[in-house]
């Protein structure tokens, strides 16, 4: 059993513009679902991708929310929809995730600081959405990376809301040292695993098994090769590669599934 | 002759105030702070949207602000349109709107935090079209990747040779990129904005030349007397490289000597 919590789906994956853009071609719901039987993945987390300007105008991702709503109600055995805002657009951001965890019934959030430019330190921007995250006991997820979602910026914000459980999409990106740091400092903050470029074995080991998940970020990563990486990763118990590729991630979405072989 | 190529002013700064050193707000307080630096005219721009109480993703206020300040002070304020190439036609109603209706003499761009790659000609192309016809120099946010490092933007200064593209902050960190940039074209500038170190800003003045590095301070963020100080202090270039950069450089561009 395969969780990928790190998906995108969304009409902006067919208007990408940009020669840093999506791998496969994923318009439809099907097409995602023939992409996840191929890598052998049965259950997705699936987030509207960045909006880039152009043909497609949709810069508080209303449009992506619906697409992943849409996507998620006929198949939901196998999609975990997120909804995505940008903070920056205040009240109508909010009204916008309260429309997507209550009407669309989306089970998660998705922030992205780099992209859709905010601090993840700003409280009067972000504590709003954390607070109907937490009013809806659903895990937000905060891409990581580049300036400025660097993890450090996590960290405060994380303690603030000490049991609600924050995902670090992509677990820093090349900021693989920060990740882990801010991951101390944090118990709540959950470390997703497609930005590593490094064998990570001694990072889980050393944080343990039960604070990272797995995530492909496709299609602008393929899910094949992901899960490749964390195959060759060596020291890791049966046990501890079950947590990380389902078990951890069926606890974060409350789902029923069988403990079987990764 | 003091000519700050980097300010900023108006309602925007509201949303962070705890960054900013003085007021900034209106003309009025704005041009106290450049007398109080000697600064006898700014580039300003409307600052960095960010969420909060005032709303104006696309700049219209920013702009519009920046457009009442210079007409109150003509000589002091050389007004660049800041806008989001993602928002499409509607950043180009804007941008014609402040250049043919409001004679803005210049476009401020912010590849970073408006989030669109400094090499899509795509998104660029028809911006640029309009500087090139126009005369406009444009100003942009350097320095992080992977939207704005400095290489970035060859692509844009090679299409367009006749429009000067100046780069803000110095390209930070790429700092050794952005002196390449400025010594393979002939219309690229560096911009001393922000914490440029003295020494990165002496490597820039040595290397790229004396015109093509312009003084700027990133205002009310930073204080302008210590850019001014830094430079004035560089008394191994000349007293007229020395003047290049903190105004000469800008003044020519804008045909003001």
């Amino acid at each position: 059993m395969i969780i990928d919590s790190h998906m995108h789906f969304g009409p902006a994956l067919q208007y990408f513009d940009d020669p840093i853009g999506p791998l496969m071609r994923i318009n439809t719901a099907d097409d995602l679902l023939r992409v996840m039987d191929n890598a052998g993945i049965e259950i997705a987390v699936i987030c509207p991708p960045r909006w880039i300007g152009g043909q497609f105008f949709d810069p508080n991702y209303e449009k992506a929310n619906q697409a992943i709503a849409a996507a998620c109600k006929s198949n939901s055995d196998r999609l975990i929809g997120f909804g995505r805002v940008n903070p920056n657009w205040g009240s109508e951001a909010v009204e916008e995730l309260r429309r997507c965890l209550g009407q669309y019934g989306l089970r998660g959030v998705k922030l992205d600081p780099e992209w859709d430019s905010f601090f993840a330190t700003n409280k009067g921007l972000v504590h709003p959405l954390m607070d109907l995250a937490v009013e809806h006991k659903v895990p937000v997820m905060f891409y990581s990376g580049y300036y400025p979602a660097e993890p450090a910026l996590l960290i405060q914000l994380a303690l603030a809301y000490p049991s609600h459980p924050i995902i670090m999409g992509h677990m820093g990106g090349r900021l693989t040292s920060d990740a882990v740091i801010a991951a101390r400092k944090a118990p709540n903050l959950i470390l997703e695993t497609s930005g590593s470029l490094y064998s990570f074995s001694e990072i889980i080991k050393g944080l343990g098994a039960d604070r990272f998940i797995f995530g492909s970020g496709c299609p602008f990563e393929f899910p094949k090769v992901q899960l490749e990486k964390f195959r060759r990763t060596p020291h890791l118990s049966a046990a501890e590669r079950t947590k990380i590729l389902s078990g951890n991630a069926a606890k974060l979405f409350n789902l029923k599934v069988p403990a079987s072989k990764p | 002759m003091i000519i700050d190529a980097h300010v900023h002013m108006g309602p925007g700064l509201r949303n962070h105030e705890e960054a900013c050193l003085f007021d900034a707000y209106t003309a009025d307080e704005l041009i106290t702070a450049m007398d109080a630096a000697e600064i006898d005219a700014g580039i300003v721009f409307a600052p960095l949207w960010q969420g909060g109480n005032f709303f104006d993703p696309s700049y219209e206020k920013g702009n519009e602000a920046i457009y009442q300040a210079a007409k109150k002070y003509p000589n002091r304020i050389l007004a660049y349109v800041r806008i989001n190439p993602n928002f499409g036609d509607e950043a180009l109603k804007e941008l014609k709107k402040c250049v043919y209706d409001y004679k803005f003499p210049g476009i401020m761009m912010h590849p970073e935090w408006e989030s669109f790659a400094a090499n899509d000609l795509k998104l660029l192309g028809p911006i640029f079209k309009i500087a090139d016809e126009q005369h406009l120099p444009v100003t942009f946010h350097t320095g992080y990747y992977p939207t704005c490092e400095p290489l970035l933007f060859l692509a844009l200064a090679e299409a367009f040779p006749k429009v000067p593209i100046m780069l803000k902050h110095l390209g930070y960190e790429y700092v050794r990129d952005a002196i390449v940039v400025a010594q393979l074209t002939k219309n690229v500038f560096l911009e001393t904005a922000g914490n440029s170190s003295s020494a990165d800003i002496h490597a820039c003045i040595k290397e790229a030349g004396a015109d093509k590095v312009v003084y700027g301070s990133d205002l009310p963020y930073i204080s302008p007397e210590v850019v001014i100080q830094k430079i004035r202090l560089m008394e191994d270039f000349s007293e007229k490289a020395r003047a290049n950069v903190l105004g000469d450089n800008i003044a020519r561009m804008h045909n003001l000597i």
